[in-house]
């Protein structure tokens, strides 16, 4: 089997901007949590060896790639105190390499936004995102 | 003194778990780099019974934290928790996960051990890097 290029890779955001992605991060973060205890009950955590035990998770990541004309970017769907965030995001990897399109698949808020502008260059655009719920592997 | 030389890294490995596949299931990494953190606490145990004034430290509490970096192969899924998130969840330790990280043959770190993070990047122009963050639970033993 071959190394797993970008090359391949695509990005699609539900209720966000449209822009040509050339790079994503994507980050799938778990809490970690300090354990460390005495040991009355025998369970092994004697000694001054730090004992961990692992929490809840998401992913954190960012998109990066050049403005669409005719689509000025914005942050799109984000969450309030009534309703909760709708924009589905898929990140995916390889598409139709060689087997199924491989990548993460969840609903996510968009954070900041930022639109660089240069007289000589293309518009760059680059936003952070963040998970709401599960992060699942992508389906086509 | 017995001579000893330099390591070099072509024969090191990572093992993020000795069944890796429980945690990512359908993922083939081609790992090519680790890094590897010992930290120790270091509390001041100074008293007025020592007439000099020279601190004394005793050593506390330690852990291992590190990443592993590789890339990934066509076909594969993309790396993440499986439902049983593989090693250590919010209600047991984690118990059956064994890391190794060696150097070279011979000179390894082994231990069991919880991923805090799969880190993904993907260039259009570029290979997959993956990045695997972990610590250790509990002891380390080095080398065996």
């Amino acid at each position: 089997m071959a190394t797993l290029t970008g090359v391949n890779g695509k990005v699609v955001v539900g209720d966000g901007p449209t822009i040509n992605v050339t790079e994503f991060e994507a980050d799938i973060q778990r809490d970690l949590f300090d354990d460390s205890h005495f040991d009355p009950i025998g369970d092994g955590t004697e000694g001054n060896a730090r004992s961990k035990v692992g929490g809840m998770s998401k992913c954190v990541g960012r998109l990066t790639g050049w403005m669409r004309s005719g689509t000025m970017p914005g942050i799109g769907t984000m969450a309030t105190e009534h309703d909760a965030a709708g924009g589905e995001f898929n990140l995916i990897a390889d598409m139709n390499g060689t087997g199924a399109d491989i990548g993460y698949e969840f609903n996510g808020l968009m954070g900041d936004m930022t639109v660089d502008v240069i007289k000589i260059g293309l518009v760059a655009v680059s936003c952070s995102f963040e998970s709401q719920g599960l992060v699942a592997a992508y389906v086509a | 003194m017995a001579y000893t030389k330099s390591v070099h890294g072509s024969d090191g490995s990572f093992t993020p778990a000795t069944d890796y596949t429980d945690i990512t299931p359908n993922v083939e990494v081609h790992f090519y780099e680790w890094h590897g953190t010992f930290s120790g606490d270091l509390l001041e145990d100074s008293g007025f019974d020592d007439s000099t004034n020279w601190k004394k430290n005793v050593r506390g509490m330690y852990d291992l934290k590190g990443t592993g970096v590789g890339t990934i192969v066509v076909g594969a899924a993309l790396p993440g928790f499986a439902a049983t998130y593989g090693a250590g969840v919010e209600n047991a330790p984690p118990s059956a996960a064994d890391f190794t990280l060696q150097a070279v043959t011979g000179d390894t770190y082994t231990f069991k051990g919880i991923i805090s993070s799969w880190r993904t990047v993907v260039r259009k122009p570029d290979r997959v890097i993956l990045t695997v963050s972990f610590e250790s639970h509990l002891a380390v033993t080095v080398n065996g």
